[in-house]
């Protein structure tokens, strides 16, 4: 495929799910950059540059952020929130992708406007399939607007 | 005189008795009248005053005849005088009003009212053609027409006799209208006055003058023709009603003067003016011939005949003295009851001394205030029981005196069938106590005067008595003027002294003086128990209504308070409720989250795994393999801290008497190869406390914070444990200190959620601190950890007051 890069954010507490994810994008042969944090905080933390990562070298703006919700600390709902409530972050594509097939889990995430809401499938097949199509999906066809990079760095 | 002045002079008459009645009836008189007369005066508007509430004191004008005496006269100093005059005079300061007169002839008098001038005309006839004009007030005086003859004419006494003769009258008076009203069959003969009809009549001209009476007497008098003529009786058919006339409309006036007329006449102004102005005339008629009073000659002590035939009693002695006092010229005449009572009808008698008042007499005759009450009773033979009053006598053979007022009593309650009549009370008695017949209904001091005199011992008088009526002079209608007199004399009398002394001499003897006495305070306490019986009633009723309230807002308010407590209760519940679904909801959520979670990893490493041993890759494999091994000891442990979070919320476990060392050590004992693999240094505090409780709910508490604090253990310094005991306000708090990693002030409340791993690199399963709050809140106790955050250490606490209560403590 073509283009730079896109760098995807994932939060996810569990690190076999991470591993899940990370091998199934790297087969999926989308050019991205996958940072993966293991909590709340910390992809706040990622967002703002506070703390480890507030060298903007090691924590390059999100074109796509990968959500799960029951995560220790600071869980999904709340990032979502906080996300979706800066302007400056408003505009990143928010996918939560989560165990939890629950109508209030989903209720509670399109009320904070996340983009889009995945369920974790039991099936080693089918959630290649998922990772594959969300690729193509989110990384190739979806667009949004070109944020001015200056503009996050506050 | 009329029925309507003889129910004033009754009035009048009810004056003169005892203080306390003479008052009372004083009071319901004026009551009357004004319930009477006020209704008149409510429409009445404006600024003038009314009625006797006011205190502005104004002037009414009048104005007044010069020349109808006795009513309207000038007196020498040229003022208006008379009897009409100064009876408006008399209302209007009853009324609290002063009047002034201007005097004139009637046609100016009229018409200064029509105009407008005055208010008010204190003597006009009523007649419908002046009720255009005029409002009047309640006629306080009838006059009534009468047949003046030459002396010693015989023929004319009633207007039958009039038919073919010659009558005079006045020209345009009302005896003219009344002799043409009445189609008299007589040559009319009209005059300019009466003064020259009544000239004309002495000098043997015209057969007779029909003139007002009153006004025939006065001008007699002043003429001197009482010689030549002679007055005849009053004519019934022809009377003129006189009140004061206000101008049509003046309906405040009106009813003032009502008021006011109301009051004299109760008060007795009335009758004293009417004295003052009309006995001279009518008594200056009369006073050449001597008056006949008629009397029982057989109702001692009252009134009989002596020995020597001569009059004597009571009576006789109250008569005497008022005609000393009156200056009557009287004689008696005695006889039987029935006798002297057809004389009295027929005109024969000018008045009875003692007759007793009832209504119906009084269609008959007029009567004077009462100078005595008698009561009368019944009398039977010492051998038969009294009967208990005078309605328990039905089936006895009753004798009354004809005609007394026994006999009306008695034909009144319907005994006529029993009556045996007879002349007297004497042979009433007489007869009884020969014995015939069952009783005798007589007056009580006559039977007591009889029983004694004729030794009738036999005989007993009820002590009761069935009547007691009043007992009056009487007289017939035509010699009405006399009663002013009598009552006048009476009064005089009485305030000189003279009646008690005459009452004392004849009737004291048989009254028993205490006995009227009682009968006072008997009627006085009639009046008042009923009074404060049902004055007590009333209190006893508002004591009883406001105990009723007062319980009645003390049930209210436990209710009320009730009724708060319980909804405090429930809202209590209700948020224990909440509380407890929310938890419920939490914790299935996360079963079905965090169960679902391990196996995803477990079925797609599965999926990496064959993917990884046919591409040979030995390192992946490893990596695979380890990844499902973490998963399913997750699950495995996972699994675990449910059961025991199942079996917390369990009941009816069996509970059991442990020290706290025990506990602790058993506790210890689970995680010795935690605790030797990361050589922590554990220190329990030696306390001598017995705890009671489910064993290893107990264990659990201290296992998990143990767990917790390796798990949790710094990795910069060798880890190490203090368990022990603290007393504080709020009772023993239990403590578990750790030198580890700590936890951020933030993350303090969450740690005890479930499933809330802080760090979920570390193994667990985020139940272990949310059981451990499980418990201790089974035994209603809490916990909190203390620590300042990152490396810091930190300090678990937490009480069990059931554990603790349950032993007795340390």
């Amino acid at each position: 495929m073509m283009g730079e890069p896109i760098v995807i954010l994932l939060a996810e507490d569990d690190p076999a799910h991470a591993e899940i994810v990370r091998r199934n994008l790297e087969s999926s042969r989308i050019i991205n950059q996958l940072q993966h944090v293991s909590d709340g905080q910390e992809a706040l933390d990622y967002l703002y540059r506070r703390n480890v990562y507030s060298d903007p070298a090691c924590s390059p703006r999100p074109g796509l952020i990968l959500l799960d919700l029951r995560m220790p600390r600071v869980d999904g709902l709340q990032v979502l929130k906080t996300v979706k409530s800066d302007p400056f972050l408003a505009r990143i594509p928010v996918v939560i992708l989560t165990t939890s097939a629950a109508e209030t889990d989903m209720a509670k995430a399109y009320d904070c406007h996340a983009n889009s809401y995945l369920v974790k499938p039991l099936d080693f097949n089918k959630f290649a399939d998922l990772l594959n199509l969300f690729g193509y999906y989110w990384l190739v066809w979806n667009q949004t607007p070109k944020q001015d990079e200056g503009s996050t760095h506050e | 005189m009329t029925v309507e002045n003889l129910q004033l002079k009754r009035r009048a008459a009810r004056q003169d008795r005892s203080g306390v009645r003479a008052g009372f009836w004083c009071n319901v008189l004026l009551f009357l009248s004004i319930l009477v007369f006020y209704p008149d005066s409510a429409p009445a508007a404006g600024p003038q005053p009314s009625s006797t509430g006011s205190k502005v004191a104004i002037t009414i004008n009048a104005a007044s005849e010069y020349d109808y005496p006795p009513f309207c006269v000038i007196n020498e100093q040229g003022e208006a005088d008379g009897f009409s005059v100064e009876l408006l005079r008399a209302a209007l300061k009853a009324m609290g009003h002063e009047v002034s007169f201007k005097t004139g002839p009637w046609d100016q008098v009229k018409k200064s009212l029509i105009q407008g001038e005055v208010q008010v005309l204190p003597l006009v006839g009523r007649t419908p053609e002046r009720q255009q004009f005029f409002d009047f007030t309640v006629p306080y005086l009838t006059l009534y027409g009468t047949i003046v003859v030459r002396e010693g004419e015989t023929g004319i006494n009633t207007l039958a006799d009039l038919v073919g003769r010659q009558v005079a009258v006045m020209r345009g008076d009302n005896a003219e209208e009344f002799v043409r009203r009445i189609n008299l069959d007589a040559t009319i003969v009209t005059t300019k006055t009466f003064e020259e009809a009544l000239r004309e009549l002495a000098e043997g001209q015209h057969d007779a003058v029909i003139i007002q009476r009153l006004v025939a007497l006065q001008l007699i008098k002043q003429a001197d023709l009482g010689h030549q003529i002679s007055v005849g009786s009053s004519l019934d058919s022809f009377a003129q009603s006189f009140c004061f006339a206000v101008r049509g409309g003046d309906k405040h006036l009106l009813s003032l003067l009502n008021e006011g007329l109301s009051i004299v006449i109760a008060d007795g102004t009335f009758r004293r003016l009417y004295t003052k102005w009309f006995a001279p005339i009518e008594t200056g008629l009369k006073e050449r011939s001597r008056i006949i009073v008629g009397g029982d000659s057989n109702y001692p002590p009252f009134e009989y005949l002596d020995e020597n035939g001569e009059p004597a009693g009571y009576n006789v002695e109250l008569t005497k003295a008022i005609a000393r006092q009156t200056g009557l010229n009287v004689a008696f005449r005695l006889g039987t009851w029935v006798e002297i009572r057809e004389a009295l009808a027929r005109g024969e008698i000018d008045v009875v001394q003692g007759m007793f008042y009832s209504p119906e007499r009084e269609k008959s005759f007029g009567f004077s205030p009462a100078h005595a009450v008698v009561n009368h009773a019944v009398v039977v033979r010492n051998d038969t029981i009294m009967p208990e009053s005078l309605s328990s006598l039905a089936g006895k053979s009753i004798m009354v005196m004809q005609g007394d007022i026994m006999h009306d009593a008695a034909i009144e309650q319907g005994y006529e069938d029993q009556l045996i009549l007879v002349a007297s009370q004497e042979e009433a008695l007489q007869r009884l106590s020969a014995g015939e017949y069952d009783c005798a209904l007589v007056a009580k001091i006559p039977a007591y005067y009889w029983i004694a005199q004729k030794g009738w011992n036999n005989l007993q008088v009820s002590d009761y008595s069935v009547r007691s009526p009043e007992y009056c002079f009487a007289v017939p209608d035509k010699n009405d003027w006399l009663l002013p007199l009598l009552s006048e004399g009476l009064a005089n009398i009485k305030a000189a002294g003279q009646y008690r002394q005459i009452y004392a001499a004849w009737l004291g003897v048989y009254e028993k003086n205490q006995l009227t006495q009682w009968e006072i305070v008997q009627r006085f306490f009639w009046i008042i128990i009923p009074i404060l019986v049902l004055l007590v009633a009333m209190i006893l009723w508002l004591w009883t209504l406001r105990i009723t309230v007062r319980k009645r807002t003390a049930e209210l308010r436990q209710e009320i308070v009730e009724r708060q407590q319980r909804e405090a209760e429930i809202a209590t519940k209700n948020l224990e409720l909440d509380k407890k679904n929310a938890e419920l909801e939490r914790f299935t959520y996360s079963i079905s989250h965090d169960l679902k979670s391990p196996l995803v990893t477990v079925k797609t490493f599965l999926g990496f795994l064959k993917k990884d041993l046919e591409a040979g890759d030995q390192e992946k494999i490893g990596r695979d393999l380890h990844y499902m091994h973490s998963a399913t000891n997750k699950m495995g442990q996972l699994l675990a801290d449910l059961l025991t979070m199942i079996k917390v919320g369990q009941t009816g476990l069996t509970k059991e008497q442990i020290t706290f060392r025990h506990v602790v050590e058993d506790a210890l004992s689970t995680l010795a190869g935690a605790i030797t693999e990361h050589n922590v240094q554990v220190q329990v505090d030696d306390v001598p406390l017995l705890l009671y409780g489910e064993r290893t709910q107990l264990v659990a508490i201290w296992q998990n914070l143990i767990d917790n604090a390796i798990k949790y253990r710094s990795l910069h310094i060798p880890p190490s444990i203090a368990i022990g005991l603290e007393q504080t306000h709020e009772g023993p708090v239990f403590h578990l200190r750790d030198n580890g990693r700590g936890i951020d002030p933030c993350y303090q409340e969450k740690i005890f959620g479930l499933f809330d791993q802080l760090n979920p690199a570390i193994e667990g399963s985020g139940l272990g601190l949310a059981l451990v709050k499980r418990i201790v809140e089974l035994n209603n106790g809490r916990i909190w950890v203390e620590s300042s955050g990152s490396e810091t250490g930190s300090c678990f606490k937490f009480t069990l007051p059931a554990v603790i209560t349950n032993t007795g403590g340390a």
